[in-house]
């Protein structure tokens, strides 16, 4: 026992589900709005998260470039460093 | 006497005993998460009255599941006074073993605990008894599942269904204020999230 277990049926849709376990039909519209919410906050979030990202990135990019040459060069050009 | 006649199986029914208290949240939620990701709908005890046929009616519950998952990483002393062990979770576990040796093609069940092999040393008699360890962690919980049902369809993965945890996590206050609970340990609750996890899983991608 507690081992694999095997038979499978197909699952039931939440509206279908939440007619089954007695949920009225306001209240389970009220929670798919809920989900629908929570769902849109956290793809929201996910695009701002991705978007800091590449923005972070693309100006971190050229600007940390600059300051390290110029620490190499002390603050002149790689050509009349010399 | 006539023999009171048997429930109706519910072949995707799946008894959820685990401990009510607040520091189990997450992995409450990720029970629920996991057990709805699969296609199977969870039942557990909060609906039932506090009755004197409180007995009868898990018992009953529990003949109407096809499955059962028992989490028993929390049976330590309740601080609460009189300080006594939390004995409501190897209690159910033993009906449901019983239930499950006279009647197994009606009846499985899935052992859980946070530490790998500590069942079989509280609980000796169960030697031989393979129990998922999920480390009191929320992918834990979430993996357990997977291998406990992985001869099933759908067979979700954990990546997704961490997804609909941490979504169904974000959409609490909201359910909590719906219901006018408090905890998310009531019985309204407990049905409303269930409905929620299958939603947002069928909002998945």
């Amino acid at each position: 026992m507690s081992k694999v277990l095997t038979i499978s049926v197909p699952a039931e849709s939440a509206s279908d589900l939440a007619s089954r376990l007695g949920v009225p039909k306001a209240r389970s519209r009220r929670i798919f709005e809920i989900v629908a919410k929570a769902s849109h906050k956290a793809a929201s979030a996910h695009m701002k998260f991705k978007k800091g990202t590449s923005k972070t990135r693309s100006m971190k990019a050229p600007s940390s470039r600059i300051s390290h040459s110029r620490q190499r060069t002390n603050g002149k050009s790689a050509k009349t460093s010399r | 006497m006539a023999r009171a006649p048997r429930p109706r199986v519910k072949p995707d029914a799946c008894f959820l005993n685990i401990p009510y208290d607040d520091r189990f949240e997450n992995l409450y939620l990720a029970y629920i998460v996991g057990l709805t990701a699969h296609g199977l709908v969870p039942m557990a005890t909060l609906g039932v009255p506090r009755d004197a046929r409180r007995l009868e009616r898990i018992f009953n519950l529990i003949q109407q599941c096809r499955y059962s998952v028992h989490d028993i990483s929390r049976i330590q002393l309740d601080p609460g006074p009189p300080r006594a062990p939390r004995f409501n979770m190897p209690f159910e576990l033993g009906l449901a073993v019983a239930w499950a040796s006279l009647n197994p093609q009606r009846h499985s069940w899935v052992g859980c605990d946070e530490i790998l092999h500590r069942p079989v040393r509280s609980i000796s008699d169960l030697a031989g008894t393979d129990f998922h360890s999920h480390r009191g962690t929320v992918e834990g919980v979430l993996s357990s599942l997977c291998n406990a049902f992985v001869g099933r369809t759908p067979r979700p993965t954990v990546p997704r269904m961490k997804t609909v945890y941490r979504r169904l996590r974000r959409a609490i206050p909201d359910l909590k204020l719906n219901a006018g609970a408090k905890s998310l340990f009531e019985a309204r609750v407990f049905n409303d999230l269930v409905v929620a996890a299958r939603a947002l899983w069928e909002q998945l991608p």
